[in-house]
């Protein structure tokens, strides 16, 4: 069993861009299931649904998982309580790390931690997994944490202190973005627009529509046909 | 964390900035406050970094003075800055606070379509102070809760933005994600 673990950008994204359809696709061809943490939850659906400008977003990723194309992880594949506690000792590491003017600076938020929370749950266990996430910072505290603290400085303008120690928490996570979602998609034939243009365009729609990819990574894709 | 002299500095800076429709240095003072707001993530820098920036697309809107209560609206935001700047000076936090908050409230003694005018920028205020949050290293979802947003809105505004483009920003080869995410789809 291969688990598929969603933050809320990516969902969004794929919301806001009539994309929702291809994860139904990509569902049925994926070994694994398509997870989803109370917080990411709250974010794409729960809290969207009271607001009218983003309640048919919502509407349309709760079907998702009402088709049980999204599954909620806690109690199903994961342990509430595990999961809670997990994602809290993930905030306290990622919000502890970097310090500017003497304060740590507070980098991620429950959701993201939940993300990465479950996915090392999961991998502790020996159970591939991926995480589905479209924002900079937590991409680059796993992949790349020197790049943060540069990042930090230059932009904060002051000197900014790390606990490289807590690098090792954020090794290990495999993080993949809507776009790439939205390749495989596209070389399973599930994107219905039958145009030469049509990887490209959706590329362009994810990344306008907030995933953190590089103009020059979208070009890139375009050759990739 | 409020750093009373470097906001009492802003405000005054803030104040002549208004009196001379400089909408730029508006602008600038309301960034130099989002590195404090970054790193303390407090409402009160995160609060006026918002009301400067707001304030600086209403000056730049010279059509909205010509509107029905815009004059109140303008004697009530600078007589705030001045209030909030005694405040500041007599370490009154609460005062200060106060009287940020009175910039605020003072749209709902709008009406028509000033108050929805005003009610947007304030509102896109916050969106555009987010992103800069984002920008500064703070992830999307806390940039969110910070300051009060929605990531759905976030999300579409970051897209319109070069953060992505940052080279710090690219992490591992292209081609290695996706292989990564073939392995992941495959059997």
């Amino acid at each position: 069993m291969k688990y598929l673990i969603f933050d809320s950008g990516a969902l969004i994204n794929f919301s806001t861009n009539s994309l929702l359809n291809i994860m139904r696709g990509l569902q049925k061809s994926f070994s694994g299931k398509f997870l989803v943490t109370p917080a990411i939850k709250h974010e794409t659906v729960d809290y969207p649904l009271k607001v009218k400008r983003f309640e048919w977003g919502a509407l349309r990723i709760e079907q998702l998982f009402n088709e049980g194309v999204l599954v909620q992880a806690e109690n199903n594949v994961v342990d509430a309580n595990l999961l809670r506690k997990e994602a809290q000792k993930i905030l306290g590491n990622a919000n502890n790390m970097f310090f500017a003017r003497n304060k740590p600076v507070h980098l991620l938020d429950q959701g993201e931690a939940e993300v990465l929370a479950l996915s090392k749950i999961l991998s502790e266990k020996g159970q591939e997994n991926a995480i589905v996430i479209d924002e900079r910072t937590t991409r680059v505290l796993c992949e790349r944490p020197e790049n943060m603290q540069k990042l930090l400085q230059k932009k904060l303008h002051t000197d900014v202190k790390v606990d490289k120690n807590m690098f090792d928490s954020f090794k290990g996570f495999n993080v993949i973005r809507s776009t790439e979602l939205a390749y495989i998609a596209y070389k399973k034939g599930l994107i219905q627009v039958k145009d030469k243009k049509a990887l490209e365009a959706v590329i362009y729609g994810l990344k306008f529509g907030g995933c953190s990819i590089s103009e020059k990574e979208a070009q890139a894709y375009k050759r990739m046909k | 964390m409020l750093e009373e002299v470097h906001a009492i500095q802003v405000l005054e800076d803030a104040k002549k900035a208004l009196k001379q429709d400089d909408t730029i240095a508006m602008k600038d003072l309301s960034n130099k406050t989002i590195h404090s707001a970054s790193i303390y993530q407090d409402p009160d820098n995160v609060a006026l970094a918002v009301v400067l920036y707001a304030l600086s697309k209403l000056v730049e809107r010279t059509s909205y003075r010509k509107l029905p209560g815009w004059k109140k609206f303008e004697k009530t935001y600078i007589s705030s800055i001045d209030k909030a700047i005694i405040a500041l000076k007599r370490k009154d936090i609460e005062v200060y606070r106060d009287q940020l908050g009175q910039v605020r409230e003072a749209i709902k003694g709008l009406s028509g379509n000033l108050r929805q005018y005003v009610e947007d920028v304030f509102r896109k205020a916050s969106i555009n102070k987010a992103s800069r949050l984002y920008e500064h290293g703070i992830s999307l979802a806390k940039t969110a809760s910070i300051l009060g947003v929605t990531v759905w809105e976030l999300n579409q505004y970051v897209g319109q933005t070069r953060i992505a483009d940052v080279n710090l920003a690219y992490t591992r080869d292209l081609n290695s994600r996706i292989k990564l995410a073939e392995r992941i789809f495959g059997k």
